[in-house]
């Protein structure tokens, strides 16, 4: 009987603690994805401009600052996602929560819709092709439960459906930084631990070589 | 014999008898099972629940704090699963030997499947529906959970582990 105890004690806290609730509060029903078709490139233009996206995420969604993300090109549901989660702190940044405050769902959505239609940044020429980050990439590795990234991710990286982001042209930095967070419990808002599952799977280095085979070219400092 | 209705299609009489007795063994095993599926008025497998499937994360049951194993007042077991493009969650489950396990498990995405390897564990997962199965694991040892309904790129790789445990009744007590 201890044993079966003890067994279920482990069990218990296999289980993620109670009272976390949802990692997101964004679920892509018809209205979201109707909400979503809807929405006007037009008008997120203007709130970009009023709210200034372009300090950090550059005028068109490519960022100066390689540990920003580059929203360029990312799907509109990933996008809409991210700013619903900064809004409602289920992802943790102080700026993006301050700048999405006081926008509607709507607003929220056009501005998703003005930066997936940007141009999004490619991988860089010399990109890390070493074999066993290849292998990751598109086979995974099933004794440690990782996924191929290619499977979610698209074969060319742009990026599968919902809330699937792009990897390819992101700034290695970035790559790096975010898989560290899912991997250390930092960022949690992928439904179900997608994500993090396999990010705690991965080891440092793996991310690395990870990073520099999706990351873009980081441009040079101008003279 | 010059009657033979498959005569236009097959010119070898010996080809045609063997045609002949596929078509007599598929009707005989199809009517076999009709008529025990009449006769004893048995129904698809499981129950017939309905739950939304695109808002699966924010449902009470299917909640990601509400996964897992849980135990009953009767000492059989719940396990709670979502099937989601391309794992189940939680993805690591372990359970007891010999006790009845309830798996209850929902599609978050497209119709996946679940199969359990060297056991009798297997469903199908619609999108939309609860799969109910219950079942029991006679032996310890790791097993795995895989999917067994195509669902998209990453579906090879769509698997977990499912670790079966003893269970103190039946050895010696501690
Ligand atoms: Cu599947």
């Amino acid at each position: 009987m201890l044993r079966l105890l003890v067994v279920l004690t482990g069990m218990a806290l296999l289980i993620p603690t109670a009272g976390a609730g949802p990692s997101s509060a964004v679920a892509f029903d018809v209205a979201t994805v109707k909400m979503l078709k809807a929405a006007d490139p037009a008008r997120g233009e203007a709130l970009a401009k009023e709210g200034k996206c372009k300090k950090c995420h550059g005028d068109f969604g490519i960022s100066d600052d390689p540990e920003d993300v580059n929203i360029a090109g990312m799907s509109t549901s990933y996008l809409y996602k991210q700013l619903k989660d900064y809004q409602e702190k289920n992802r943790d940044d102080r700026d993006m929560y301050k700048v999405t405050r006081e926008l509607d769902e709507q607003q929220l959505a056009d501005l998703a819709a003005w930066f997936a239609a940007q141009q999004p940044a490619q991988p860089a020429a010399d990109r890390n092709m070493d074999p066993a980050v290849l292998q990751l990439v598109f086979r995974g590795d099933p004794e440690r439960l990782i996924k191929a990234c290619a499977s979610c991710h698209g074969r060319d990286g742009r990026g599968g459906q919902f809330d699937h982001p792009a990897l390819a042209g992101q700034y290695p930095e970035y790559l790096v930084y975010t898989m560290t967070e899912f991997k250390e419990g930092d960022r949690g808002n992928d439904i179900y631990s997608r994500m993090r599952v396999v990010a705690e799977a991965l080891t440092e280095a793996e991310i690395e070589g990870l990073a520099a085979y999706y990351g873009m070219a980081v441009p040079k400092e101008e003279e | 014999m010059s009657l033979d209705p498959l005569r236009t299609i097959c010119e070898d009489p010996l080809e045609r008898k063997w045609v002949w007795l596929s078509l007599i063994m598929a009707f005989v095993m199809g009517g076999l099972l009709g008529f025990y599926a009449l006769s004893s008025n048995i129904h698809p497998p499981s129950n017939v629940e309905t739950i939304d499937s695109s808002r699966l994360h924010l449902s009470e049951e299917f909640a990601e704090d509400n996964l897992g194993v849980k135990r009953n007042d009767d000492g059989s077991l719940t396990v709670t699963l979502v099937a989601a493009r391309y794992g189940f969650y939680p993805p690591r489950i372990e359970v007891p030997v010999d006790t009845p396990v309830t798996f209850r498990i929902a599609s978050a995405d497209v119709l996946h499947g679940v199969h359990v390897p060297f056991t009798n564990m297997a469903t199908m997962i619609v999108p939309g529906y609860i799969s109910e199965v219950t079942t029991t694991f006679p032996r310890t040892g790791e097993f795995s959970l895989l999917c067994n309904e195509y669902c998209g790129l990453g579906h090879d790789s769509m698997w977990s582990r499912l670790v079966v445990v003893p269970e103190s009744a039946g050895g010696e007590s501690s």
